[in-house]
């Protein structure tokens, strides 16, 4: 593992000149050349502009001009990011050659911000789905049990920032795709409030649901990158113009008279987690009560209602994206992703609709459950990660996923590791707020995080 | 969508689609289309009165664009 295993130490070791952008980055360069054969965790590693970002962080640093905390740290994008110049694929046949003319307003920001673009990540096919073996690419593996999933789709994202290959990443997030890897990887993950970071420039999915967002080792690590892409974009149609607050405010706070809410129904009724995750909310639990913080029940409807008004929204808006191509290029599509998106094609309008309108009344129960709790939490997947191999074509229909819930009402929500389960694989849990209160989800979840010994565990392979 | 659908009658819904599916993956498609035909009975029980709106918003925009 690097010496400096997180963007914060890495910062201070930069500021005060004890390991340089260059070392940084020729360092984690070779660790992904000897650990990612096992991972494929990356899909283009851009060693060239690697080195180029970080020589010029270095003359910075050297000129007392250095821009910031994120100048010269190491960092890649999931691969539905459009960079200028190099390739951007979706992780999809049908963009393999793909060279957008123009990087996407988070890259352009990250970039602005002094960071150091090591590459390219692997997602499932225009982030949906997985895991698929019938891409030019293959699907990412769990560092901790390589023979495991990564959950998905910002696969890439989630084994990178475990394994230590890269100090934190892009991840996008339409039904859980930040939350889902954060969870069977072990890191950290939020889904900002919708509309707080630009999706201008990236591969779309489902157009209401779509969030970008960070993902990292740590809860300040998170921080630190979503105040460097937050912020109004008029390019894109959704994003907010508040004023971004100190997303960084609330960290070393605590949690002594917030108030949290546990949905325990979603995740011992509607989908009933095993052992190990419910270890991780009790304690989770338990070490909030023990801040100060006060925690009662919550009840909003059932998962089931959100899986059924989200999962019909999202297939139908990506097959309304896809369409043309589904009928004319059908082939080069991965099964998987292009039978889910199939269905898009079989529902009617009246049932988008009416998902439409469940959304709504689902936003406004969420609202109301929340007049008197400032924080939500239960899980953020069932178990540990399933085996890749084997895992059924239809298992997401089967059970209701946790984080879908808040990409329909679009308030920010956050997995961070819980515990360790069999076989040494990491659970989560999930944690949400009101919309645009994303910096007391991020002190809420920080406090968590430094009252637990996970972060001094990573893969034995890092 | 929310009444079952007989394999004949999800083979003509799939054919209105134009999506170049084969047999085989017709076949497959309906195995999987409970899923989504439960899905759509939910979203209309219980159901709502006219003047439940969906949630996407339709904000006109001025002369400026804004």
């Amino acid at each position: 593992m690097t010496p400096f295993p997180t963007i914060a130490s890495a910062a201070a070791a930069l500021a005060a000149k004890q390991v340089s952008p260059v070392e940084l980055t020729k360092y984690l360069l070779e660790r992904i050349g000897r650990l990612d054969g096992q991972l494929h965790s990356f899909l283009l590693v851009t060693e060239e502009r690697a080195l180029a970002d970080a020589k010029a962080a270095e003359a910075r640093f050297m000129a007392g001009s250095a821009r910031g905390v994120l100048d010269g740290i190491p960092i890649a994008h999931k691969d539905i990011y459009g960079t200028a110049g190099i390739r951007t694929t979706g992780h999809s046949r049908l963009l393999e050659h793909n060279v957008p003319a123009a990087d996407a307003m988070v890259v352009r920001k990250w970039a602005e911000a002094g960071t150091v673009m090591l590459g390219k990540l692997a997602t499932h096919e225009f982030a949906m789905g997985g895991p698929s073996f019938d891409l030019p690419w293959p699907p990412a593996r769990n560092p901790w049990n390589t023979e495991h999933f990564t959950s998905g789709s910002s696969s890439g994202t989630g084994a990178a920032v475990a394994a230590g290959l890269i100090l934190g990443g892009t991840g996008s997030d339409t039904g859980g795709s930040i939350r889902g890897p954060a969870a069977f990887c072990g890191i950290a993950g939020i889904k900002p409030t919708y509309g707080l970071c630009s999706r201008a420039g990236v591969l779309p999915l489902t157009y209401s649901m779509d969030h970008t967002g960070p993902m990292a080792w740590t809860v300040e690590d998170c921080a630190i990158l979503l105040q460097a892409m937050a912020g109004h974009d008029p390019a894109d149609p959704a994003s907010s113009t508040r004023a971004v607050p100190d997303l960084l405010s609330g960290l070393n706070k605590g949690v002594a008279g917030v108030r949290i809410g546990v949905v325990r129904h979603f995740h011992e009724v509607d989908n009933q987690v095993n052992a190990t995750v419910q270890k991780g909310i009790d304690d989770a639990v338990e070490i909030f009560r023990t801040q100060g913080a006060s925690i009662r029940e919550v009840v909003l409807p059932s998962l089931q209602d959100f899986q059924a008004a989200g999962t019909l929204i999202l297939i139908t808006e990506a097959y309304a994206l896809h369409e043309k191509w589904l009928k004319t290029r059908w082939n080069e599509y991965g099964e998987l992703f292009r039978d889910r998106v199939a269905f898009g094609g079989l529902i009617s309008g009246a049932d988008y609709v009416e998902a439409v309108r469940r959304r709504r009344e689902l936003q406004q129960a969420v609202a109301a459950a929340m007049a008197d709790v400032d924080i939500l939490l239960t899980a953020g997947a069932p178990t540990e990660a399933p085996k890749i191999e084997g895992m059924p074509k239809w298992s997401s229909l089967e059970k209701p996923g946790f984080t879908i819930p808040f990409n329909l009402t679009g308030q920010p929500a956050m997995t961070i590791c819980s515990g360790l389960g069999e076989g040494g694989l990491p659970v989560g849990i999930q944690v949400a707020a009101r919309p645009f209160e994303d910096a007391l989800l991020l002190q809420v979840c920080q406090a968590h995080e430094k009252a637990t010994p996970w972060r001094a565990s990573r893969p034995a392979m890092a | 969508m929310s009444e079952p659908l007989t394999q004949a009658e999800f083979e003509a819904l799939v054919k209105r689609t134009g999506l170049p599916l084969t047999p085989e993956n017709v076949a497959d498609l309906y195995s999987a289309w409970p899923y989504y035909a439960r899905f759509a009975a939910r979203l209309r029980n219980p159901a709502r009165g006219r003047e439940a709106e969906p949630a996407h918003l339709f904000r006109p925009l001025n002369a400026e664009g804004v």
